[in-house]
């Protein structure tokens, strides 16, 4: 059953000018009659995202990764399109929807700045009326997955990021939400500390059948975490499928870097690849591109030991890391 | 039929109950918070008492030379007045009515912030609220009573004009009052403050306001008749010179009912007005930052 339902989703800020010119006659014209244009953060965007699912949701910075987010948790009204999260519409019935959500914005903290955690965590129990047996047991629970003890009695200003983002995370998760959003929730945090997130983001979704929606730059994240991804950019969609789909669609060729005993002269040539490079000085190191699904790798390799002194070889697999590279540079050639 | 409806009432007896339980519960939980961000810096807390006494002090003295020089300027007694200024300035700190929303929406909005205000499942205008009065709990007990008995014991406040109980209740519910009208005055300055992205001007141009208009720094029988006449037309004055006056006994009689329902009538229209202004803003609603 599908507890995120996206269909052509469009946002449109107005915002101010900003090539109206330099100096200060424009600045002074700008004061008198600024201009505005509208910028489609998000267009016509459609997915849906099912019942403890984890999915990421990716996209270079300024793709509309936030502004979708923002309008799944109804902080912002959708221009057009139709939002439903739990079968409610977010912006009309935020109220309703805030007790059954919860959300990490990894760059801000939600907490209140000079008080101890735990304080917080009271107050947040008030205000999403968890009775009170409920909260002890989830505290105990965000306690061990996500070693709070340590600092739930220090003022969130005297916390360094790792433990500012645990304890926001656990304040998230206080109230047992049915959907999580996650923005850049691993964004400048060390590698333990990232890892004992994603252990924890896994562990809560097995355990409660919490639906994780989250956006992220790290690339161990979309690996070890989500379940599906959505692509954007320029607020469009661009993909929607498991990594190996993804992999399958963006990056269909396969290399294999081949190490030569002896310089090779003259032309080479593999029949079928797409490329076959000489890597320079020596020569002695080979590059073979060629689609997975037209050749097989044993194919390009016994033909390679047959005609060439090989002395090692390696296959190179296509990373996720590679496709979002490649996706996300495409951008800078569009004006 | 009957039956349905007789099973519904409970129900919503019940629900009105559990959601008023839900509210009690908040505005502790609020004011304990409250108390916990005043009594974060202990410092500042020491400071925070001595800047009112100081403050306190000065605005008693102003008044008290002024009357001595021109008693017949003023249309109350020599102590009244003075008493008028010691709680005009102890109100004013009580209410701190230069903080508020519409800073708080202002920094969260340029901070890109508000978001984690806005994922609560309560309303914008009722969490400020809940915070702001838990915070006011607070300093009420911190700051504003003991400088409330430092005061009266240094210059001789006046009894409530009404008598303990009833000058003293009618000037309670006045103050209280006061600090509805003033939270809904802020929030409607903080939404321009959205609107218009400039916490400095607005701030700015809504202080001198308040200082002129409230009466919390010149009573308003002092005004020209003009001024007066714009002062009367407007909420502002609701905020400082409506309690005060009932304390002071400027008004008096059936005048403290009146002034009581005008400032009653006052708050109803304010808190609607928040309620219309914040939907309507909420749709232009930009969160800086992605």
């Amino acid at each position: 059953m599908s507890l995120i339902d996206v269909q052509d989703l469009t946002k449109t800020f107005k915002v101010r000018q900003r090539s109206a010119g330099t100096g200060t006659g424009a600045a002074l014209r700008r004061l008198l009659r600024p201009g505005w244009e509208l910028r489609q953060a998000v267009s016509q965007v459609s997915f849906s995202i099912n019942e403890g699912e984890i999915v990421g949701y990716l996209g270079p910075n300024g793709a509309g990764k936030s502004t979708t987010i923002k309008c799944l948790c109804g902080i912002l009204v959708p221009t057009s399109g139709v939002v439903r999260v739990a079968g409610l519409d977010p912006f009309r019935q935020r109220v309703a929807l805030a007790g059954r959500l919860g959300a990490v914005f990894g760059q801000k903290t939600t907490l209140w700045w000079d008080v101890p955690v735990v304080e917080t965590y009271q107050l947040l129990r008030e205000i999403y009326e968890v009775p009170r047996p409920r909260y002890e047991e989830t505290l105990a629970l965000l306690t061990e997955t996500l070693g709070l003890g340590e600092f739930l009695h220090l003022p969130v200003r005297q916390l360094s990021l790792g433990q500012r983002v645990r304890a926001d995370l656990g304040a998230a998760f206080l109230h047992r939400p049915r959907l999580l959003l996650l923005d850049e929730p691993t964004i400048g945090l060390d590698v333990a500390v990232k890892a004992s997130l994603r252990q924890f983001v896994k562990q809560m979704r097995d355990l409660t059948g919490v639906t994780v929606l989250l956006t992220t730059h790290d690339l161990r994240d979309i690996e070890l975490l989500c379940d599906r991804l959505i692509i954007i950019d320029h607020g469009r969609l661009l993909f929607e499928g498991s990594i190996e789909e993804t992999i399958a669609r963006y990056a269909p060729d396969s290399t294999i870097l081949v190490e030569l005993a002896a310089p090779v002269s003259g032309p080479l040539s593999v029949p079928g690849a797409r490329e076959v490079a000489r890597d320079e000085p020596d020569g002695l190191k080979l590059r073979i591109r060629f689609r997975r699904d037209e050749l097989p790798v044993t194919e390009v390799t016994a033909y390679l030991m047959r005609r060439y002194p090989v002395r090692d070889f390696r296959i190179q697999e296509p990373q996720i890391e590679d496709i979002l590279r490649e996706l996300y540079e495409q951008r800078t050639s569009v004006p | 039929m009957s039956a349905a409806v007789g099973a519904r009432r409970p129900t919503t007896a019940r629900a009105a109950w559990r959601s008023a339980l839900h509210h009690l519960a908040l505005l502790r939980a609020f004011s304990r918070q409250g108390l916990q961000v005043r009594l974060a810096y202990r410092s500042e807390f020491w400071m925070h008492l001595l800047n009112t006494v100081v403050k306190m002090a000065a605005i008693a003295t102003v008044w008290r030379v002024l009357y001595h020089q021109s008693p017949d300027a003023f249309p109350i007694g020599r102590r009244q007045m003075v008493t008028y200024a010691i709680l005009a300035a102890l109100s004013s700190e009580l209410l701190t009515w230069w903080e508020g929303p519409h800073f708080y929406l202002g920094m969260r909005i340029r901070l890109g912030t508000l978001v984690g205000d806005l994922l609560r499942p309560i309303s914008l205008p009722y969490q400020l609220f809940s915070i702001r009065l838990g915070e006011s709990l607070a300093l009420l007990v911190t700051i504003t009573a003991p400088a409330l008995l430092i005061g009266g014991l240094a210059f001789g406040l006046a009894p409530p004009a009404g008598g303990y109980l009833a000058g003293g209740a009618a000037f309670a519910v006045s103050l209280c009052l006061s600090f509805v009208v003033l939270h809904c005055l802020n929030f409607l300055a903080g939404i321009v403050v959205i609107l218009t992205t400039s916490v400095e001007g607005v701030a700015t141009a809504y202080h001198g306001v308040m200082t002129i208009l409230s009466g919390w720094l010149i009573p308003l029988w002092f005004y020209p008749a003009w001024l007066r006449a714009v002062a009367d037309a407007l909420p502002f004055r609701t905020v400082f010179f409506t309690p005060l006056s009932v304390y002071v006994g400027f008004v008096h009689g059936s005048g403290v009912a009146w002034a009581l329902a005008e400032q009653l009538g006052w708050t109803a229209a304010m808190v609607l007005a928040v309620a219309g202004a914040w939907r309507g803003v909420r749709r232009r609603l930009v969160i800086q930052g992605g």
